[in-house]
């Protein structure tokens, strides 16, 4: 049973909000994820770690690959939402204050 | 599920940032590329935001100081938002909370830890 805590941790990062928004959409590998972000493969199986350890996101071992997925119960669901929610505020706060500054 | 919180700090004056909420002209600066907003309890609400649109209804508003509305896109729940100004140090600090829609299904026994899930965050403001 995840802790609260863990899973506030695991949202509390901009790119395991990254991760979990791109899991919401489709299960991927390590490497397609890292793909998709500025970092490593290494750096990138290790928030996936911390994903897993908040029961976030599981993985499944697919031919040579590890498929991951994001937990597809309710709590994978609020962490998708509050992924998605969190980076769109984020996104409009930088606007406005831009907006404001001009 | 629970909520997305953030809250800034912004150097301009109490007013001029409920300007930025509450009206068109300057909403469509930030929050989309257009937006259409009564800000009296009623009033509608249009986004049109990066090709998303969404729509919703004017709940509160505390002149100067507090607007809530709900808003969805298409096929979805509302989400509740809630938008906050108040004096600062130096300027003023608005406070953004997105509430998301209740879970339709009853609710299992694990749901306090979602509740108890709440992301706070500092935006990461250039």
């Amino acid at each position: 049973m995840p802790k609260a805590d863990a899973v506030f941790a695991a949202l509390a990062d901009p790119t395991r909000r990254s991760l979990i928004e791109s899991l919401a959409t489709r299960p991927a590998s390590a490497t397609r994820l890292a793909g998709d972000l500025p970092i490593t493969r290494q750096a990138v199986a290790k928030h996936l770690t911390g994903l897993r350890s908040a029961s976030l996101v599981t993985v499944e071992r697919v031919g040579r690959e590890s498929v991951y997925s994001l937990d597809p119960g309710p709590l994978g669901e609020a962490a998708a939402w509050i992924a998605r929610v969190g980076d769109e505020w984020d996104s409009r706060l930088i606007k406005l204050e831009r907006a404001l500054e001009s | 599920m629970d909520e997305v919180r953030r809250e800034t700090t912004l150097n301009e004056d109490p007013d001029e940032v409920w300007r930025a909420i509450s009206d068109e002209v300057m909403l469509e600066r930030w929050l989309g590329e257009e937006v259409e907003l009564d800000p009296v309890v009623g009033g509608g609400v249009r986004v049109l935001e990066d090709g998303e649109e969404r729509i919703g209804t004017v709940e509160e508003v505390e002149d100067g100081r507090r607007l809530v509305f709900t808003w969805a896109r298409p096929g979805e729940e509302p989400s509740r938002v809630e938008l906050t100004v108040s004096p600062a140090h130096g300027g003023s600090r608005l406070t953004v909370v997105e509430t998301p829609p209740a879970p339709s299904a009853p609710e299992p026994a694990w749901t306090p830890r979602l509740a108890a899930l709440r992301a706070s965050f500092e935006p990461a403001l250039a």
